[in-house]
């Protein structure tokens, strides 16, 4: 069972190449890290597995339906790079509001926005205004919302982002929850520490095409470290 | 359906927490309180050198009044339309709504909800105290008020549709000055062409254009004495109810097209 794949995808920005033929494949319940320095096309490959875009050639698929299909999101947790959170709403009305929307019976909404916000350690703050929460409570927030329901799939834009050094392993600590429940995930970042630690799949892009991929096993040579691969995929 | 109602109340509520509607309560109250002053009065008007009681031109005060207003209710609607979706893409919150099973249709026609919301409850209060006053110190029936209040909800929600549409592709600025150029010019299109011999483009957009001001007109006649307002209703409705259905399929149309969270 796949749960998210680019097939040759191309997509471009007026002349530029944002990606160049790439494919990438997430099995169920494996973790995929998709590495790359700045513009490598990293976003726009979340963008196109959920929808956002769509592919100029290739082909995308979200669960193993068309990402342009909403049911292909039932199911899926999505944590931006860029958080745009309802400043005036309280943390639990978001979530219950997120939770509705992904599909949950009514009854079941209140319960989900409770695990979460239990999960991600805000319980005291439940009822606070998201726009008065630090950058590190919104981004708890951000993934308390990708954690809804029990998403068979996390699609994560650098996770780490605003977390201080506990916020970082606790996140760590939630994603191989999620994991070991058999969630599938993928993480886009620049933590290159954090990428080794969650996930057994790596893909490197560079320049809108795919560097290196493979097991994290095979990709890393022995006496290399990731940042070690990284580069060398990156440079030549 | 259950996500879009979720949406609707999420839409309904950000458009009423906008800073843009404290000004629109304050012109609300300055339309009432000129509307209470003007139905207050009874002075003497002179009419082509002919002295008159305002209550003898009570009608043509009616009409123009309810028309002026209908009309700054649906440029309001076009006006608050103008950023109600877009702002949306430019802060990113439309990702997180839409990384969720939400067909895209749902999340734009529920921010086209929450923009007629804000528009339904401030022109609502507005021309229902004109036509309140209207009828208690003017005398002026409120059966025709009701139809034009009706035909002002289309013009706005054609309006409106069209600008969120257009606020896909274009700036917000020029969004709200396209919606204030093209009501105005409709408005005059439509008070214009019927009594003119050769309108040119005018007549060009009474004809085939929303009928903003002439479906209004049209309802508002029996208030006015001895002047005929030329218009077939029914025609002039089924015109209205194609372009609202025209611009809310254009709507969807680009919603669908538009690239998120570039």
């Amino acid at each position: 069972m796949v749960a998210l794949e680019l097939a040759s995808v191309v997509k471009r920005y007026g002349t530029r190449a944002a990606l160049d033929g790439v494919n990438l494949r997430l099995e169920a319940g494996s973790a995929l890290g998709l590495l790359g320095p700045n513009g490598a096309g990293k976003t726009t490959a979340l963008r196109l597995l959920l929808g956002f875009a769509t592919p100029d050639s290739g082909g995308a698929a979200l669960r193993g339906r068309d990402p342009a299909d909403p049911e292909s999101r039932r199911g899926v947790g999505y944590l931006p790079e860029r958080l745009a959170l309802p400043e005036r709403a309280s943390v639990r009305g978001f979530l219950r509001l997120q939770a509705g929307l992904a599909g949950l019976a009514d009854s079941a909404c209140e319960e989900a926005a409770e695990r979460a916000i239990e999960q991600v350690g805000l319980r005291d703050r439940g009822h606070d205004r998201i726009g008065g929460l630090s950058k590190g409570l919104r981004q708890r927030v951000g993934f308390a919302n990708a954690l809804l329901g029990a998403p068979e799939v996390l699609i994560l834009d650098e996770p780490s982002s605003g977390l201080d050094p506990l916020g970082v392993r606790d996140a760590r600590g939630w994603i191989q929850a999620a994991r070991e429940r058999g969630c599938s995930v993928l993480v886009s970042s620049h933590t290159l520490s954090e990428v080794e630690r969650i996930c057994d799949q790596i893909a490197i892009l560079d320049e809108g095409r795919v560097a290196a991929s493979g097991p994290l096993a095979t990709l890393v040579a022995p006496g290399e470290t990731l940042e070690d691969a990284f580069v060398r995929a990156v440079r030549t | 359906m259950r996500s879009f109602w979720l949406l609707v109340a999420e839409a309904v509520g950000d458009a009423f927490r906008r800073r843009i509607v404290g000004g629109v309560a304050i012109a609300g109250l300055l339309s009432i309180a000129m509307l209470e002053s003007c139905t207050g009065c009874t002075p003497s008007i002179n009419v082509n050198g002919e002295v008159r009681e305002l209550v003898e031109v009570r009608g043509a005060f009616g009409f123009t009044t309810f028309l002026v207003l209908g009309l700054w209710g649906i440029a309001l609607a076009g006006v608050l339309a103008s950023d109600h979706l877009r702002s949306t893409l430019d802060d990113g919150s439309a990702s997180l709504f839409l990384a969720r099973p939400v067909p895209r249709e749902s999340f734009a026609l529920a921010r086209l909800t929450g923009v007629m919301g804000v528009t339904t409850v401030a022109g609502g209060i507005v021309l229902g105290i004109a036509a309140f006053l209207l009828a208690t110190r003017s005398g002026l029936p409120v059966a025709p008020a009701l139809s034009a209040a009706g035909a002002c909800a289309l013009g706005a929600l054609t309006v409106a549709t069209l600008a969120m549409a257009a606020s896909l592709v274009l700036p917000r600025a020029v969004t709200v000055l396209l919606v204030l150029g093209s009501v105005g010019m409709v408005a005059l299109a439509n008070g214009v062409a019927p009594f003119a011999n050769d309108a040119g483009w005018l007549a060009a957009i009474d004809r085939v254009g929303p009928p903003l001001a002439s479906s209004m007109a049209l309802a508002l006649a029996p208030w006015l004495e001895g002047v005929a307002i030329p218009g077939d209703g029914v025609r002039l409705a089924a015109r209205g109810v194609a372009w609202a259905i025209a611009a809310l399929l254009a709507l969807v149309f680009a919603f669908r097209r538009v690239e998120l969270g570039r």
